[in-house]
């Protein structure tokens, strides 16, 4: 789920820029979907036919004729939608404090070198912690609930968005602050109408690997500290051995991070509108 | 006058030593009229400019604009600079309205004085589009219009002209021609280019190389309104470019020693730096 969720921005504005710009599904969205129908098939067909030919044992990897109705019961009994729930909103709390205090944050240090510098050491150094270790410890603090896993996620999530606004904030074109200059814009006009929207793609950027390390935090933090949601389920079927329960459990997380992706690619084509003109292949500069 | 410029030397100063750009510089500048500076590359010229406007303060003599040293971003000062700045994320229009935006001026009135202008540019229909959808002449045309929105008395052009390709230039110094005779504004405009010069300004000021000190001022009397690409077949272009021209190769040459081989750059009347 990962690789869904994280690839960044650039790499996917890019490849979409070789696509035609209609919602619609053309004649090349058809194939595109044909050709994930296609991969889909061959992956689960092809670990089907593994295990069917006693290549991989069911009870290490499981089968899709296993976990499916094993994934399909959990949704339909009632079980996997509640820690669904759980998981998400941990997910989503933290993401958008680590958004909020992270975006701040790059801002701040961006416009004043003072404390950046002065700050400097001790946003590397807790940067350099490496957090998910450290879930144990939100545990010890913050309890079993989903306080602890949302201070995960925060503390994960935070320096990704500060990181990454610093750098848009910092990348502003000279030519781009030079015509600030000439129009006689103040400092907080300078900063509004020049240097913040110049730094929205790098901050989005940060903001969809917040999210993905968010649901990893969440996750990861709730197979650490317990029984609740998806992470909890996670680690209880695989402290009970029950493979094709534990990867129905992974097949809904997959599921549950694809539409998530999609929702923030809706957004990001709204939001950089200009960027879809820029990288479509008329850029003339 | 509206400019004046008095016993200004400017020096950079650098790690290696300091660097003397500028040498002992007077001018003066009427109110209304369009003067062109001219002088080979890297002889300070854009280093003038940015202490005429206020972008930067000399570190000899003054600058006055109206009796008081300028302040870059003064609302009646204008610029315009061979890389177009426009803003990416912001339509035609969004750019061509910037100044009035940043003064204050109401949505519908400042629009509508974008759009108009961008009428004037040629660029009526495009209003929506983003920058990246344009070309690089109709670039510049948004920069133009986002100079002129805010009817600035005193525009400060610094090659705005010189990323262009040859057609695209005499086009767009043709439509700002044609603008500027409307406006009345006071012009100074930096160039290397001698032809678009002459075929432009009331007054031409050659440079010398660096560093850089007026080397002669010449007057040109092409009555206006004038079209610069109607001026190849007038005599008064022909007789002030040829005057200027001898004299400007030479600070070329000259800055060019040292640079390139011995002999490449002596051939007499090459137009190798002429756009004419
Ligand atoms: N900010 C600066 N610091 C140091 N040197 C500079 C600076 N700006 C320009 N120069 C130097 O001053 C000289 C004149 O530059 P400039 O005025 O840009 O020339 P021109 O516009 O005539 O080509 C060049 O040698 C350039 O390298
Ligand atoms: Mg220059």
């Amino acid at each position: 789920m990962g690789a869904a969720l994280s690839a960044p921005a650039a790499t996917r504005a890019a490849s979409r820029s070789r696509r035609p710009r209609s919602r619609s599904l053309g004649r090349r969205g058809l194939q595109v979907r044909a050709i994930q129908l296609g991969l889909l098939l061959v992956l689960f067909g092809g670990w089907q036919l593994s295990t069917e030919l006693g290549w991989l044992s069911p009870a290490f990897t499981s089968a899709p004729s296993r976990f499916i109705p094993s994934f399909w019961h959990g949704l339909t009994n009632g079980t996997l939608l509640p820690l669904t729930a759980t998981t998400l909103f941990e997910t989503f709390v933290g993401f958008a404090i680590a958004a909020v205090l992270g975006v701040a944050a790059g801002i701040v240090l961006a416009e004043f070198p003072l404390i950046d510098d002065a700050t400097r050491p001790f946003m590397t150094g807790f940067n350099t912690l490496p957090r998910i270790a450290l879930a144990p410890l939100f545990v010890l603090w913050f309890g079993l609930g989903s306080l602890s896993r949302i201070v995960l996620v925060v503390s994960l999530g935070f320096f990704i968005v500060a990181i990454n606004t610093y750098a848009g904030v910092r990348s502003v074109d000279r030519d781009t602050l030079l015509l600030a200059r000439v129009l006689g814009a103040g400092r907080w006009r300078r900063f509004r109408t020049f240097v913040l929207p110049a730094a929205v793609p790098a901050i989005f950027a940060g903001l969809q690997l917040d999210l993905t390390y968010a649901f990893i935090g969440a996750v990861v933090g709730e197979m650490l500290s317990g029984s609740q949601g998806l992470g909890g389920y996670l680690a209880v079927q695989m402290g009970s051995f029950d493979i094709d329960a534990f990867f129905g459990g992974l097949l809904l997380l997959v599921i549950v991070a694809l539409i998530v992706s999609w929702l923030v690619r809706l957004a990001e084509s709204w939001l950089l509108r200009w960027r879809v003109a820029e990288l479509h292949g008329t850029a003339r500069r | 006058m509206v400019l004046s410029v008095v016993g200004v030397s400017h020096v950079f100063p650098g790690a290696v030593g300091d660097l003397s750009v500028l040498g002992d510089i007077d001018l003066e500048v009427r109110s209304g009229e369009f003067v062109a500076i001219v002088g080979p590359s890297g002889c300070g010229k854009t280093t003038l400019l940015n202490l005429m406007s206020g972008l930067d303060h000399p570190s000899v003599g003054s600058v006055e604009l109206r009796g008081a040293p300028p302040v870059a971003g003064m609302p009646d000062l204008g610029y315009l600079f061979a890389r177009d700045a426009l803003l990416p994320w912001r339509t035609v229009l969004g750019n061509a309205e910037l100044a009035l935006e940043l003064r204050g001026v109401g949505r519908a009135e400042r629009r509508d004085a974008a759009a108009r202008l961008l009428g004037q540019v040629g660029l009526a229909g495009f209003e929506d589009r983003y920058p990246a959808q344009l070309s690089q002449g109709m670039r510049q045309r948004v920069a133009i219009a986002r100079t002129l929105v805010a009817h600035p008395s005193v525009l400060f052009l610094d090659e705005p002209f010189s990323a262009l390709d040859a057609h695209t230039k005499l086009l767009l110094q043709e439509t700002f021609s044609e603008l500027w005779g409307g406006l009345g504004s006071t012009v100074v405009l930096i160039t290397h280019d001698l032809g678009e010069a002459v075929a432009m300004a009331d007054r031409v000021v050659l440079m010398t190389r660096r560093p850089g000190r007026i080397k002669r001022v010449v007057t040109v009397d092409i009555p206006r309104p004038r079209s610069p690409m109607a001026l190849q077949d007038d005599a008064e272009y022909h007789r002030v470019f040829d005057q200027l021209w001898e004299e400007l190769r030479q600070e070329v040459v000259e800055s060019a020693e040292g640079i390139l081989p011995a002999g490449s750059v002596e051939r007499e009347g090459s137009p190798l730096w002429a756009q004419h």
